[in-house]
């Protein structure tokens, strides 16, 4: 199959001219290039890590590699201009080639041709020529019969000179459609992607059990006007800084005037389940949403997101609190040594008498990376990890307070304590356990989906629907009462089965004939 | 452990299986010397298709009883696995895909489950002997992992859609795998001592690729152990060298080549264009080490892999040598060109469309339920879609193409080391996929 461009080069001579965009697009070397491309560019994008920081690269690739990486755009391949560039040209060679090419797959699925010249039966691969005694109305009926029997459709066509009547047999015309569908439905993907990207939004939501959260009205998202003032007032630091504080914070969406809540939902409670052996089953949210159009509650887990009006909330991760815990888990010992230290569980907030003592201790506050500002005087939370988990204790005797106090958990002994008779220690805590759920709006997962459908069925039809057709010609033969018929067979697929299908048309041809 | 008997009799099954094809082979050598000394030992394309055309079919169905033998003890194995298959999946009730060992150990079953079909379809016909060495190196690396059975699967994990996107996408490998044994035969059919200097840059390529594969292989099998982990700055590496090499090789063969076929002496095409260009290449290695070692642009360790590399790739001459000798004597035992292609098509018109629909289309769904987002360019993901990739190359090559060049084979076999890789791929790289 000579590309154009060689037929091009044949009539201009000596001339090579460079080939319009539109042939480019067209011509299936080209499409071969651009896949190689994509192949190798996309397996590097799989090695090298993405979104990496810059002296990741260096350290992994050298000096020169390293920075070579960020350079051409590797550390973010799939966001980086060209590459993007590259799926807009397959979409835009998707498209052509599908359009050019869309007429004669119809007509080749659809169309009806005939054969009614005998000189052109013989310039098919499969053919045959058979004389039968029969008449040629037999002959013709009979072919019917075999072919129907074949399972395939049976058309005739207008006499033509010479008394010769042709009829075409075929079936599977429809997987001729396959690969445009296959290839329109690449399209409809991109296109689907690409606007979902554009306006879909999404949000980590953070929440303890009990606690309630905004969501807001995000319908301004899907409009045009949005989305035009987006791409052409730029992708500056400024804006893509805005849109990663968006992401993190709604309240903090600058480009609504107003702020409009959609609905509110309370987060009830959020469990972690696990098996016997201690391996996890589950993580479970349960939720109210809090619309006064409907109020209903939903165990929210990973696979099963609650949808509402649109929006998605999927179980995404879950943290501990870093300035709060359930219960704390105290060791008091007694200073004067003999006495066995005793364990004291203290429920966060709430005052308990130590056994055996005439103290009572609470646990007021709680930090989980602890940390000591010498300047301010004040204890609090260095990060939410759990790295240096410290609790603070409030000591009383006979009702009043005597003093408070900071325990880390991770000094063992060594705690000097204020108290005279005892000291005190943390042994563990019970942590307060927050979901985090993914907030999503998918405005355009229908296109998405339609697409893969387009695609399925495309795939299908390509591959597992075979177009198979079978010419036929009768004419009266040189004697009276015999005719004789022509028969030639095409098969896209499958070429050994059908010839083999094709021996037996004719073999049952012959045998009709003489009984 | 549950049926893990029953798998390692299917693992030296496979392994007597291979063992007895290649004896198949090898007998088949020795009964027409004749036969191959007649044509000199290497037959132009013409000649092959003149005698396919004679036979009628173009197939070497020679029945042995030691093909019989291979292909029954294939079969046993395959049912001491389903039975190890079966035992597992009713322990944890559902299909066990969800480590390493057990999606290895299905698509093993699976390879072997169409060697079966080919041998079938094809009858004793050599395809099927190539297909399962393939099953056979699955089922040793899936041996590799560790077997326990996952009771309680992770929460990301628990939908009906890991049963539908796994599956699938094995059952689309497997025939893959099918589509590789082809494409290797269809390349080894095609191996040709080339008269023509103009076809010299493929054949450089495909030597050198060759050279380096056996070269890292070697060296990995003998020295791994003193490596320092698999790191993917290696590739840059490789890249340096390669580059470098096939520069310098290509003008050397293409001159020394044309040199010796005008001095008259009939060249031992592959053995001369390997040699020189390994040669390129070890040297250009140890240049890039030393080089490396003066001007450092290479990290300290990678620039000692680089004449690492060079001196395996030296190692990898007499390897190749003898693997070269063997291929020339394998062409004429070969099925037709027609047949390798066809089966080469038909495993991949049935794979990509189980592919896609598993791989892509089923995994995009469940992505979107599990977390909301269908596709997020994930190494795995984009892995699958480089494998989606290679074989559309396949098909639009083969459309424009179609038996006119080795290109729709190599790719066809590309693909499938694609989806190997890809498959250990996670255990370097992490992402989502990073389960285990």
């Amino acid at each position: 199959m000579a590309g154009i461009d060689d037929r091009r080069r044949s009539k201009a001579g000596l001339e090579r001219k460079v080939p319009s965009p539109w042939r480019l697009l067209n011509s299936m070397g080209f499409t071969i290039v651009l896949l190689l491309v994509l192949v190798l560019v996309s397996t590097v994008g799989v090695i090298v890590p993405q979104r990496a920081p810059d002296g990741v690269y260096v350290e992994k690739y050298g000096a020169l590699f390293g920075r070579l990486v960020p350079a051409l755009g590797f550390d973010n391949l799939f966001s980086v201009w060209w590459y993007v560039g590259l799926w807009t040209v397959v979409v835009a060679a998707l498209l052509t080639c599908s359009i050019t090419r869309l007429p004669k797959h119809i007509k080749s699925a659809f169309g009806r041709s005939f054969i009614a010249d005998p000189k052109d039966f013989g310039t098919m691969g499969l053919n045959a020529r058979i004389a039968l005694g029969t008449s040629p109305e037999d002959a013709l009926t009979g072919a019917r019969e075999i072919l129907k029997r074949k399972g395939l459709r049976w058309h005739e066509g207008d006499a033509a000179p010479e008394g010769l009547r042709p009829a075409l047999a075929q079936r599977g015309g429809l997987g001729r459609l396959g690969p445009f569908m296959t290839h329109i439905s690449l399209v409809i993907i991109l296109a689907g992607g690409l606007l979902a990207s554009m306006a879909g939004s999404q949000h980590h939501q953070a929440a303890f059990g009990g606690q309630s959260f905004e969501v807001p009205d995000l319908s301004y998202r899907t409009a045009p006007g949005f989305h035009l003032d987006r791409i052409f007032g730029g992708l500056s630091e400024d804006r893509l800084a805005r849109r990663e504080m968006e992401e993190m914070d709604w309240r903090a969406l600058p480009d609504i005037p107003e702020k409009q809540v959609a609905f509110e939902v309370r987060v009830e409670d959020f469990v972690i389940e696990t098996t016997p052996e201690g391996k996890i089953a589950d993580y479970k949210t349960t939720a109210t949403v809090l619309d006064p159009d409907s109020l209903f509650s939903f165990v929210i887990e990973v696979n099963k997101p609650l949808v509402h009006k649109d929006y998605y909330f999927y179980q995404s991760s879950y943290g501990y609190s870093s300035r709060t815990v359930k219960r704390a888990i105290l060791g008091v010992t007694a200073k004067d040594g003999g006495e066995e230290a005793a364990e004291v569980e203290l429920p966060f907030g709430r005052r308990v008498a130590v056994p055996g003592t005439d103290i009572t201790l609470a646990a007021t506050d709680f930090a989980s990376d602890f940390v000591f500002d010498i300047e301010t005087r004040t204890a609090g939370t260095r990060s939410e990890s759990h790295r240096n988990p410290a609790v603070k204790i409030d000591v009383y005797r006979g009702g009043e307070k005597q003093f408070d106090q900071w325990l880390l958990m991770r000094s063992m002994g060594g705690h000097s304590s204020k108290d005279e008779e005892y000291s005190f220690a943390l042994l563990d805590y019970d942590p307060v356990l927050y979901t985090v759920l993914e907030v999503r709006t998918h405005p355009v997962m229908g296109v998405i989906w339609t697409g893969c459908g387009v695609m399925v069925v495309g795939v299908f039809l390509s591959f597992y629907v075979n177009q198979r057709r079978v010419w036929v010609a009768v004419r009266p033969g040189p004697k009276a009462g015999a005719a004789e018929i022509f028969l030639a067979g095409a098969s896209r697929k499958d070429r050994e089965s059908f010839r083999a299908e094709f021996k037996d048309i004719v073999d049952a041809l012959k045998a009709r004939s003489k009984g | 452990m549950i049926g893990v008997t029953f798998f390692w009799i299917a693992l030296f099954a496979y392994l007597a299986g291979m063992v007895l094809h290649a004896l198949e082979i090898a007998s088949r050598f020795a009964s027409s010397p004749a036969k191959a000394k007649a044509s000199g030992g290497r037959r132009g394309l013409r000649a092959d298709r003149a005698e396919e055309f004679a036979s009628g079919s173009g197939e070497l169905s020679e029945r042995s009883w030691l093909g019989f033998t291979a292909a029954l003890v294939m079969g046993v194995g395959f049912l001491a696995q389903t039975i190890a298959l079966v035992m597992r999946g009713l322990h944890v009730g559902r299909i066990p895909i969800t480590t390493f060992f057990g999606y290895l150990s299905l698509l093993s079953w699976l390879i072997v489950l169409c060697y079966l079909v080919v041998l079938y379809k094809y009858r004793w016909n050599v395809l099927g002997a190539f297909v399962a060495p393939v099953a056979f190196v699955v089922i040793v690396v899936a041996s590799l992992f560790p077997m326990d059975l996952e009771q309680q699967l992770i929460p990301a994990l628990q939908s009906y859609w890991l049963q539908i996107h796994v599956t699938l996408a094995v059952l689309g490998e497997a025939a893959f795998a099918v589509g590789f044994a082809a494409g290797v035969l269809y390349l080894v059919k095609h191996f040709e001592p080339e008269s023509n200097p103009a076809g010299l840059a493929g054949r450089n390529a495909l030597n050198l690729l060759g050279s380096l594969a056996i070269g890292t292989i070697l060296g990995i099998i003998l020295f791994g152990n003193q490596l320092e982990g698999i790191d993917a700055g290696w590739g840059l590496e490789f890249v340096s060298a390669l580059g470098v090499g096939t520069l310098v090789a290509i003008p050397i063969s293409i001159v020394g080549h044309g040199r010796l076929l005008s001095a008259g002496k009939t060249s031992n095409y592959g053995g001369f264009v390997f040699g020189s260009v390994v040669v390129a290449l070890f040297v250009s290695a140890v240049a890039v080490g030393l080089l490396n070692r003066k001007l450092g642009f290479l990290p300290e360790d990678r620039g000692e892999v680089s004449v690492f590399t060079g001196a395996m790739t030296l190692l990898s001459i007499p390897v190749y040598m003898l693997v070269s000798k063997v291929l020339v004597g394998l062409r004429d035992k070969l099925p037709s060109l027609d047949t390798l292609d066809e089966a080469g098509y038909k495993s991949i018109a049935v794979g990509w469309p189980l592919f896609t629909v598993g791989a892509l289309i089923a995994g995009a769904i469940w992505a979107h339920q599990a977390w909301g987002v269908y596709w997020s360019w994930d190494p795995k993901e984009v892995g699958s879609l480089v494998i989606w990739l290679v074989y559309a190359l396949y098909l639009h090559s083969r459309a424009k193409w179609g038996l006119k060049a080795n290109w729709c084979a190599v790719t066809a076999v590309l693909g499938f080391v694609a989806a190997l890789l890809t498959l250990v791929g996670n255990l370097v790289l992490g992402g989502l996929h990073a389960y285990g």
